[in-house]
């Protein structure tokens, strides 16, 4: 048996390809996933930018009416809009998928994704008219 | 077949091969292919083995995507190569499926995606196996409404080609992850009204290279050629991982209340 064991060969040899550091510029579609999962590092640098807000609030009113010019800063605004963007695309793509993550069942009646995908962007709509409100109201 | 038919057409095919037993990384390979309208990729291969170069290795078996054998790169997508036609490219690029060690040309080895497979039982599970007639099949034994049935059918139509596999880079990075093609495989049958198996699979399944272990890129449920959606099954897993972690931490606090 030992025997018939040492002529036995094999050429098995799997080649194992390693993942480039790169995968995500393969194609549009990982691209465009890095990029959805890359706008949490905008979120997170404007929450930073709202505590230094609260902190210089805490500061007393000259602080606080400086943190507020300095908002307006063309530097401060181009970065508010790259936020921005950052923020929309964000809500644009993951409220395509949460109909795949969120079955609504109700008897044997599936909701349609259409119909998740309107009811969230009347939520945030509803929620963002409400909350400007709310602002000018205090403001005025 | 009328393979040189002189109206035919010429597609210049770039084909990945490697030879275990010569070469220590893959290259490429080029030939001219014959093809009229109805060819598919894998009738391109056939040709390059039948006439051009009987060296070439792939697999293959139903023709038809429903055995899910020949699966190759094309152009950088996972395709089937049955369900792919030269007319639709300008010029071909097929390799092996990504993710997977090569085996030969392009042939992977799927071993470790059938182990994942295997790892999440996939088969109805009786808490008590002595109720069932065994005498009966199943379906008579326990009785499915179409409705119950609808829960889960369309997770049910996977054909384990490991399409899904290629385009995971999470599978990529870490081929522990039990990968799209199991888990949506798991839901289909906690899904079952038949099944009493969730509480065996939640040990795979909320475990690190469970479904938590995805961050839904998506790409899996785009390459499907059976439109199982397994991105869809994974993602609501995890609502149901996350439902079975507070019900855990409730019972934990309730038997601490009976302390
Ligand atoms: S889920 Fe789809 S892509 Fe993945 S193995 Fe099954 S049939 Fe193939
Ligand atoms: S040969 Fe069976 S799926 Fe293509």
């Amino acid at each position: 048996m030992t025997e018939n064991h040492e002529h036995k060969q094999t050429f098995r040899k799997p080649y194992q390809h390693k993942q480039s550091r790169w995968w995500w510029l393969q194609n549009r579609f990982f691209t465009l996933y890095l990029i959805r999962e890359a706008t949490a590092v905008w979120v997170l640098l404007y929450c930073l930018l709202l505590l230094s807000g609260l902190v210089s609030l805490s500061e007393g009113e000259a602080a606080w009416s400086d943190w507020l010019n300095s908002l307006s800063h063309p530097a401060a605004v181009g970065f508010q809009m790259i936020v921005l963007t950052a923020v929309v695309y964000h809500a644009v793509t993951w409220f395509k998928l949460a109909p795949k993550i969120m079955v609504v069942r109700i008897g044997t009646w599936t909701m349609p994704e259409r119909l998740m995908l309107i009811g969230q962007w009347l939520g945030l709509l509803i929620l963002t008219a409400a909350l400007l409100g709310l602002a000018i109201a205090w403001g005025a | 077949m009328n393979i040189a038919a002189p109206s035919a057409d010429i597609m210049k095919v770039t084909v990945q091969r490697y030879r275990p037993e010569q070469d220590n990384e893959p290259w490429l390979q080029h030939y001219q292919v014959p093809f009229s309208a109805d060819t598919s990729v894998l009738e391109a291969l056939q040709h390059i083995k039948d006439h051009l170069d009987p060296s070439l290795s792939f697999r293959w078996s139903c023709r038809m995507a429903i055995c899910g054998s020949c699966g190759f790169m094309i152009n950088g997508v996972p395709k089937l190569g049955c369900k792919a036609f030269l007319r639709d490219y300008s010029e071909l690029h097929i390799a092996a499926l990504d993710n997977f060690p090569i085996e030969r040309d392009l042939i992977s080895d799927i071993s470790g995606f059938v182990e994942n497979l295997e790892t999440i039982k996939p088969y109805i599970i009786r808490d008590d196996p002595q109720e069932l007639d065994t005498s009966q099949p199943i379906n008579q034994a326990f009785i499915q409404t179409p409705a119950e049935l609808s829960l889960y059918q369309q997770f049910s139509q996977c054909i384990n080609c490991g399409l899904c596999y290629a385009a995971c880079p999470q599978f990529g990075r870490n081929p522990d992850f039990l990968g799209p093609a199991a888990l949506a495989l798991a839901s289909r049958y906690n899904r079952d009204s038949r099944d009493q198996g969730q509480e065996q699979r939640a040990l795979f399944l909320n475990a690190e290279e469970g479904v938590w272990s995805c961050t839904f890129v998506g790409y899996c449920s785009e390459v499907c050629p059976k439109q199982v959606d397994p991105a869809a099954a994974i993602n609501q897993g995890k609502a149901a991982s996350t439902t079975d972690y507070m019900l855990n931490l409730l019972s934990l606090s309730k038997s601490g209340e009976k302390e």
